[in-house]
C-alpha cells in the first residue's frame, strides 16, 4: 500500500515554488524521477530526510511518497504532468538512491550507499558510493570520486573519470575519453570508440586489467613492483614504452607480449588506431 | 609457426592429444596473451553451457523438423533425451567472437521482450527457444515463432528510435545520432581490417566489441524514445 507521506506546496510565490520540508525516515531506498532539472543530494548522519525544491509551475507541487522501503520524490504540475525542478535533498547516507531523468543534472556526495543514475542530457558528479554504482548518461560528463564497490558507467557522448575508488571498474564511452586515477582494484575494463583512455592504479597479483579503444591514444603507469603479463594489439596504431620489451609474439601481426616481474596479473591493451604508452612508475 | 589460437576450442573441449597436447601447453605456459584468448573462450563456452536448457517453442519446432525431413538430415535426437545430454560448444575464433555477440542479443532480447509485458509479452516461466544458427543465433519471439538475430535486433532497436525520436531533444538526436554514426565508422574500419586478416583474433574481438557497443547504445536510445 502506498502512504501518502507529505506533498508540501507553497502557493503564491509564481513564478518559482518552492518547497522545504524535513520527516524521519526508515526507508532504505530513495527514488528520484525528474524529466528536467537538477538534483543535488548530500548524505549525512540522520534518520530523516530534508527535501528543499524549486520548481516553475504555478500549480505544481513537490511529490514524495514512500511504498515499502522505497521513497519517491518528483516534482509535477497540476495535472501530475512532470516539470521542471531543482532539488536539494539531505539524505541518510546509507540509503541507495536511484534518480532517472532526461534533461537531468545529478550530483551526490558524501553517499555510503549504492547509487545508480541515468540521464540523457546532463552531467552526473558522484562523490562517494558504495555497493553497486551504475551512472548512465547520453550527452555529458560522468565524474566519480572515493566511490567502492562496483563500479560501471556507461557514457555516450562526454569524458569519464573515475579517481580515488576501488573495486570492479567497468566503463564504456563511444566520444569521450576516459581517465581512471588512483584506483584500486583487481578487476578493470574500459572500451571506448572514439576517445583516450589513461589508467593509473593499482595492478595487483591475480587481477585483470582490460584496456580498448578504437580511435585514441592508451596511457598506462604500471606501478613499481607490479607483477603483469602484459598483452598489446593494434591495427595501425603505435606503441611507446619504458619497458625493455622482448617480443614473444608476431609483431607483424602487431600483437606483443611480455612479462613484468612474475607476471600474475593479465594486463591486455589495444588501440585499433592510436598511440599506446606504456609507463613503469 | 603453428596459430595455436585456432586450437583452443579443440584443447577446451579435451580432444587434442599426445603431441600436440604438449606442445599448445608449452604454448600457453610462454605465451600470456594465448592464455588471455584461452579464457576468453572458456569465460564464452561457460556462458553458453549455462544458458537455461528451455524446449524450444512447438511452432518454431515443426518448421524445423519439417527442413531437417525435406534436407533428408540424420540423426536426428529426439527433444526427450536431449535433455540428458552433455551439451558441447565447439566454435572457430571468428565464430566465438560472434558467439559473444550474440549471447548478448539472446539476453538484450530475453529483457527486452520481459519489459515488453502485456500483450504479446512473455509470461512468467515462458520458454525461450534457443537454436543454432550459422552466424550470430538466434531466439524465437514469443508466439509469431520468427527470429532474432544481431541484425534483427539492430532494426528493430532503429525503428523504435525512429518511432519515438520525435519525444527526444533534439540535442539528444543528435548526440545519439552521432555516436552511432562514430560507431559505425568503427565497425567499418574493423570489418575492412578482418577482410585482410581474418583469422586475427584482436580484430575479431574488436569488431564484437563495435557491434555490442551499437547494441548497448540503441537499446538506450530506444529506452529513452519509449519513455
Amino acid at each position: 500500500m502506498i502512504a501518502h507521506v507529505t506533498a508540501a506546496l507553497l502557493a503564491a510565490m509564481a513564478p518559482a515554488q518552492q518547497a522545504d520540508t524535513t520527516f524521519a525516515v526508515d526507508a532504505i531506498r530513495l527514488e528520484v524521477t525528474q524529466l528536467e532539472g537538477v538534483i543535488s543530494v548530500t548524505g549525512w548522519d540522520r534518520d530523516e530526510m530534508r527535501v528543499q525544491a524549486s520548481y516553475d509551475e504555478d500549480e505544481g507541487r513537490l511529490d514524495i511518497r514512500q511504498s515499502g522501503g522505497t521513497i519517491h520524490v518528483s516534482t509535477k504540475g497540476e495535472w501530475g504532468e512532470p516539470v521542471y525542478g531543482e532539488l536539494a535533498l539531505s539524505v541518510p547516507r546509507s540509503i541507495a538512491l536511484e534518480i532517472t531523468g532526461v534533461s537531468l543534472e545529478v550530483g551526490i556526495e558524501r553517499s555510503a550507499g549504492s547509487v545508480s543514475v541515468s540521464t540523457a542530457e546532463g552531467e552526473i558528479l558522484l562523490v562517494g558510493g558504495s555497493g553497486n554504482v551504475a551512472l548512465n548518461a547520453v550527452n555529458g560528463p560522468v565524474t566519480v570520486a572515493g566511490a567502492s564497490g562496483k563500479i560501471a558507467v556507461n557514457a555516450v557522448d562526454g569524458d569519464v573519470s573515475v579517481s580515488e575508488s576501488d573495486g570492479a571498474i567497468a566503463v564504456t564511452a563511444v566520444d569521450g575519453d576516459v581517465t581512471l586515477e588512483g584506483i584500486t582494484s583487481d578487476n578493470v575494463s574500459v572500451n571506448a570508440v572514439d576517445g583516450d583512455i589513461a589508467y593509473d592504479g593499482t595492478i595487483v597479483d591475480g587481477g585483470r586489467y582490460v584496456l580498448s579503444t578504437h580511435d585514441g591514444d592508451l596511457d598506462v603507469l604500471i606501478p613499481n613492483g607490479a607483477n603483469a603479463r602484459i598483452s598489446i594489439d593494434t591495427f595501425s596504431g603505435e606503441l611507446d614504452t619504458d619497458f625493455a620489451v622482448e617480443l614473444e609474439g608476431d609483431f607483424g601481426k602487431k600483437r606483443i607480449s611480455f612479462t613484468v616481474g612474475t607476471g600474475k596479473a593479465l594486463v591486455e591493451l589495444s588501440a585499433f588506431d592510436g598511440i599506446i604508452s606504456l609507463r613503469q612508475e | 609457426m603453428t596459430d595455436w589460437t585456432e586450437k583452443l576450442s579443440d584443447y577446451l573441449d579435451g580432444d587434442l592429444s599426445g603431441d600436440e597436447l604438449a606442445k599448445l601447453e608449452a604454448a600457453l605456459q610462454g605465451d600470456a596473451a594465448l592464455r588471455g584468448v584461452l579464457e576468453e573462450l572458456r569465460a564464452v563456452k561457460d556462458t553458453a553451457a549455462s544458458l537455461p536448457q528451455h524446449a524450444p517453442l512447438s511452432d518454431l519446432w515443426s518448421g524445423i523438423e519439417a527442413r531437417i525431413e525435406a534436407d533428408r538430415l540424420a540423426d536426428v535426437v529426439p527433444l526427450s533425451s536431449a535433455g540428458n545430454a552433455r551439451r558441447r560448444f565447439s566454435f572457430t575464433i571468428p565464430q566465438l567472437a560472434a558467439a559473444a555477440v550474440a549471447l548478448l542479443v539472446l539476453g538484450s532480447a530475453s529483457v527486452w521482450m520481459a519489459m515488453s509485458s502485456g500483450a504479446g509479452g512473455l509470461e512468467s516461466g515462458s520458454p525461450i527457444a534457443v537454436a543454432p544458427a550459422p552466424e550470430a543465433g538466434f531466439v524465437s519471439a514469443p508466439g509469431d515463432g520468427s527470429t532474432f538475430s544481431y541484425e534483427a535486433t539492430i532494426q528493430d532497436l532503429e525503428q523504435q528510435l525512429q518511432v519515438g525520436r520525435d519525444r527526444l531533444d533534439p540535442k539528444t538526436v543528435a548526440t545519439l545520432e552521432g555516436s552511432l554514426a562514430t560507431i559505425d565508422r568503427a565497425i567499418a574500419r574493423a570489418q575492412e581490417a578482418l577482410e585482410a586478416d581474418p583469422a586475427s583474433v584482436y580484430l575479431n574481438r574488436h569488431l564484437a566489441d563495435a557491434r555490442t557497443r551499437k547494441l548497448h547504445v540503441l537499446q538506450q536510445a530506444a529506452r529513452l524514445a519509449r519513455s
